[in-house]
């Protein structure tokens, strides 16, 4: 093991009865990545962190968490984590600040240091002035931070989320995103589970696809687009044109196509060429999107076949 | 899954006991009343229907009889309700033990800290429930100091018994069959409103194992100061399905939360 090495997992494999949800999955996330699972819903992100949390057995493989096994060492390697659940669960019986000293509690923090990280996290997600409301009166923006002040009252060193902006207005969003950016920056390790492919490429310096219960591919965000798909993307609205027209005329350029809910998807190395044809045939700007290929356009060679 | 019982830590268990405590501490004024006015109306009704005839059950008055009935019944019902009902929305609905086993308490300790909680609850309901039986002189014997400790014994047991439930039980409807099947008549041949000395001997064996028949001896015998051997059979017996029972809520709830 490596210093920096904070998780590694070999050979991991879950089956629920005869249902293989992972199947013989290796990764290993170093010190200060923001790790990303990135899939679909279904492929297995939910059941692979939970398992790196601890919350879930495994059928076979195993799992290192700060050099540690996760079946030996479970509550020491806990004592380090920080998990932010998908669905909340917040103790609705008790106010916002009595929610993170509880959890301290569980952490076994003395009430002093307690109450000291209580405020520091409220402070920091901006819920201090809320901090004697119950949980019902919060909004799910409020919710969600308040679960990722939870997940960080034990000072963790590696912070576990399960698709946090889910749900999440545009405003939210972007300040969980911050939040999380900052939080890297102090060297918190992250793992982020999530669907959202803006979030993955915002927030992940690493990633794997994971579809289906397998990891398809495995990098950066920008080696994978650059590895993965040509770099130039132009999207059409197909309404009065046929397809094949477009494709009869723009040729060769065009290094490869895919047909998505009446949108043709031109994957190209000289995108301007294209261009310049489909200028020619008089289709219209507004019908039309050339930009630079991205996390989606890999992604999407996974999440169906129909990329020809 | 394998247990492990050095999986258990006893200040984690406490951890689990103390929330459950938290919320209690601030609603207890508004459950209170219901909590207790269940057992004592029985009392009531049993002492404005029965008490007033003066023919004596086992040679005492029957409101005699019926005092640590009252205690038992309040205790193991605060327990059993809180062990299932209150433990499976903790569970289900809320997730509150997914929250409590990402931090360094583990499902066992979830466990253990459940039984304990339902357990206390007991206590103190029970408790209560002979405290104000004993202001109204209904109990004479200083024995009966000793009602707690034999409480926490005798509600341990359907702490464990509803903690196992709970953990298998797929939905709030299931209970129904323990309520019904089980729960009502323990209560009816365990000695409780009447006599269980009486009964047929095949009957007598199947009541022998139920908890609650053992529970009731040794508060009725503390309760009117009858220090014999077999108070101490009869505690013997609930410690010791204390320690046969106890691994299997510990194992079960594990495999609940944790697949």
């Amino acid at each position: 093991m490596t210093i920096n090495q904070v998780v590694k997992i070999q050979n991991l494999t879950k089956k629920f009865g005869s249902v293989t949800v992972l199947d013989g999955i290796n990764l290993e996330v170093h010190s200060n990545q923001c790790f990303g699972i990135l899939g679909p819903n279904a492929s297995g992100k939910t059941t692979l962190i939970r398992m790196i949390s601890g919350i879930s057995s495994k059928t076979s493989g195993e799992i290192n968490v700060f050099g540690m096994n996760i079946d030996s060492s479970a509550r020491a390697i806990k004592a380090k984590l920080g998990v932010v659940p998908q669905e909340e669960n917040l103790d609705v019986n008790l106010t916002v600040e009595e929610n993170l000293l509880m959890h301290a509690r569980y952490f076994g923090l003395s009430k002093i240091t307690a109450r000291e990280r209580a405020n520091k996290w409220l402070k920091f997600f901006h819920l201090y002035d809320r901090k004697l409301e119950k949980i019902e009166s919060l909004s799910t923006g409020l919710k969600k931070r308040l679960l990722i002040a939870r997940a960080m009252i034990g000072d963790p060193q590696l912070l576990i989320l399960d698709e946090p902006s889910d749900n999440l207005d545009f405003w939210c969003q972007e300040l969980v995103w911050n939040k999380l950016k900052q939080l890297r920056e102090e060297g918190v390790t992250q793992i982020v589970a999530t669907h959202n492919i803006e979030e993955a490429e915002r927030l992940c310096s690493n990633l794997i696809i994971l579809d289906s219960g397998k990891i398809r591919k495995q990098g950066d965000p920008l080696g994978l687009i650059a590895n993965e798909v040509p770099p130039e993307v132009i999207e059409i609205s197909l309404k009065d044109i046929k397809c094949n027209t477009i494709l009869d005329r723009v040729g060769k350029e065009v290094h490869c196509y895919k047909l998505q809910r009446g949108k043709l998807f031109m994957y190209a190395y000289d995108g301007l060429k294209i261009m310049d044809v489909l200028r020619q045939m008089g289709i219209g700007k507004i019908d039309m999107v050339f930009r630079k290929s991205n996390l989606r356009d890999v992604f999407m060679q996974f999440s169906d076949k129909e990329l020809k | 899954m394998r247990l492990d019982l050095n999986a258990i830590s006893l200040k984690s268990s406490t951890r689990v006991c103390y929330r459950n405590f938290t919320v209690f501490r601030k609603t207890f004024f508004l459950g209170f009343p219901a909590t207790l006015f269940e057992p004592l109306i029985y009392f009531a009704v049993f002492a404005i229907f029965i008490g007033t005839r003066k023919e004596g059950v086992e040679g005492r008055a029957y409101l005699k009889f019926l005092t640590p009935s009252i205690i038992v019944l309040s205790s193991v019902f605060s327990t059993t309700l809180e062990s299932t009902v209150c433990v499976f929305m903790r569970m289900s609905l809320q997730k509150l033990h997914l929250s409590i086993i990402s931090t360094p308490v583990n499902s066992e300790d979830v466990a253990v800290g459940e039984i304990l909680w339902a357990t206390t609850k007991g206590v103190i309901f029970g408790t209560i429930t002979g405290t104000v039986l004993a202001i109204f002189g209904f109990i004479d014997s200083p024995w009966a100091l000793l009602l707690p400790v034999v409480i926490f014994l005798g509600c341990s047991l359907f702490a464990i018994i509803g903690i196992t439930l709970t953990s298998i039980v797929r939905n709030f409807d299931n209970f129904q069959y323990y309520f019904t099947l089980v729960l009502t008549p323990m209560v009816f041949f365990s000695g409780v409103f009447f006599p269980s000395e009486n009964l047929p001997k095949i009957i007598k064996i199947l009541v022998w194992f139920f908890p609650l028949k053992h529970f009731m001896v040794v508060t009725r015998e503390l309760t009117l100061g009858h220090i014999s051997p077999r108070l101490f059979i009869e505690i013997a017996w609930i410690i010791v399905a204390i320690f046969i029972l106890i691994l299997l809520p510990l194992k079960l709830l594990k495999r609940r939360l944790i697949n």
